[in-house]
């Protein structure tokens, strides 16, 4: 052994030699070849050797090192920082920010990224957990309660007015909208009415008749669902012959009850005529 | 076809009730029409309503009373008749039917 794997090199045995000693064909041959085989263990400065190990550089550089051409080749700095230079006129660095992205729109795209302010690049939110606000253009609220109407209600969320009771009307209670029964003097409303087709009998629309029946030409009994409380009922009636705006058509009633009232139709000098179409109103 | 109700009423003619709708037939029959009514399909009924005041009930059937239609047949013949010959001696008094009118008002 040449070395002693530190890289120490130590002359074979019998070295060194005093003075006076006669050189030997046997200590010249056995220390020289020694001397051979630790040279030939070593790298030469021409490159014809072939490393057969790592090199241990013990923090020391290489120096005047020539650019690396095979992608096996050791790479110089001055290589290095080209390559950065080149990479960075190239690809985004964290570093900037992105702001050294050239053509935004182009990115953006590629990065399937919204543009920020303005913009018709988001046409769909699925991943909201909070509801916009009011002042987002959104409503504020998560659920907008299913049949109740919206009230405005400045940046909150919106109120609501539920149905409520059938029937039931959205009225001012001058600062708001409230579900309300609706105010009505009952005896403004028609208690009962009937159209009907004189001839053939035919009712056209009714309210609280239950029937019409024709006695005799130009004369009918109107028959009243639920009867009134007593005969003050007043009374209001039309009617026409032919549709005709000419004909003197004439309408009176008799024998009031509470649960009926007989009505004559007729037009001037004909008597007692079937009417075309003939109307009853009753208020009380 | 719609359904109604025949009785004959105090004059001897029939009386035919149509019902609204609001209340069933039956409920009909019972409230508003007297005893004895029947509730017949409205197809069953003459289709002549001119001579309505002829109808009878025969058995369950509304029959034109042709004696009765006659009746009403000349009477409507007297009627215009009568107007004629009055407005024939209007006009041999220079008068028309209008300018009558226009008088007695």
């Amino acid at each position: 052994m040449s070395r002693n794997g530190s890289g120490t090199y130590t002359l074979p045995a019998g070295n060194p030699v005093v003075t006076g000693t006669t050189i030997s064909s046997t200590w010249a041959n056995n220390t020289l070849t020694d001397i051979a085989t630790a040279l030939t263990g070593s790298l030469a400065a021409d490159g014809q050797t072939t490393a057969t190990g790592n090199l241990k550089m013990g923090a020391n550089r290489i120096t005047g090192l020539a650019d690396g051409t095979l992608s096996t080749d050791a790479t110089t700095v001055s290589q290095v920082d080209t390559a950065i230079a080149a990479a960075a006129a190239t690809y985004l660095l964290k570093a900037s920010n992105l702001s050294d992205v050239a053509n935004a729109t182009t990115a953006r795209g590629n990065l399937t990224a919204a543009k920020s302010g303005a913009n018709s690049d988001i046409t769909s939110l699925t991943g909201l957990t909070t509801p916009l606000t009011v002042a987002q253009g959104g409503t504020g609220a998560a659920t907008l309660t299913a049949n109740n109407v919206l009230l405005g209600n400045g940046t909150s969320a919106p109120q609501f007015v539920a149905p409520s009771t059938n029937g039931n009307v959205l009225t001012s209670n001058g600062t708001t909208w409230v579900s309300s029964a609706p105010s009505t003097n009952a005896s403004q409303l028609a208690k009962a009415w009937v159209k009907w087709a004189g001839a053939s009998g035919t009712i056209a629309s009714s309210y609280n008749v239950s029937s019409v029946t024709r006695n005799s030409t130009g004369n009918y009994t109107v028959n009243f669902t639920s009867a009134f409380a007593d005969t003050n009922y007043a009374i209001v009636y039309g009617g026409n012959r032919n549709n005709s705006a000419t004909d003197a058509f004439g309408m009176n009633f008799y024998s009031q009850a509470t649960g009926s009232v007989i009505v004559n139709t007729s037009v001037s000098g004909g008597g007692y005529t079937d009417a075309t179409a003939a109307c009853i109103v009753c208020f009380a | 076809m719609a359904q109604v109700i025949i009785y004959t009423n105090d004059n001897g003619g029939v009386s035919v009730c149509t019902p609204t709708g609001e209340l069933s037939i039956e409920q009909v029959l019972a409230k508003d029409c007297p005893a004895g009514a029947i509730i017949v399909d409205d197809s069953t009924l003459p289709t002549d309503n001119e001579y309505f005041n002829a109808w009878e009930l025969v058995n369950g059937t509304v029959v034109v009373n042709e004696t009765k239609k006659q009746a009403i047949i000349d009477a409507k013949q007297t009627a215009i008749d009568t107007k004629a010959s009055a407005l024939a001696k209007l006009a041999a008094l220079g008068l028309s039917e209008d300018e009558v009118k226009t008088l007695v008002g």
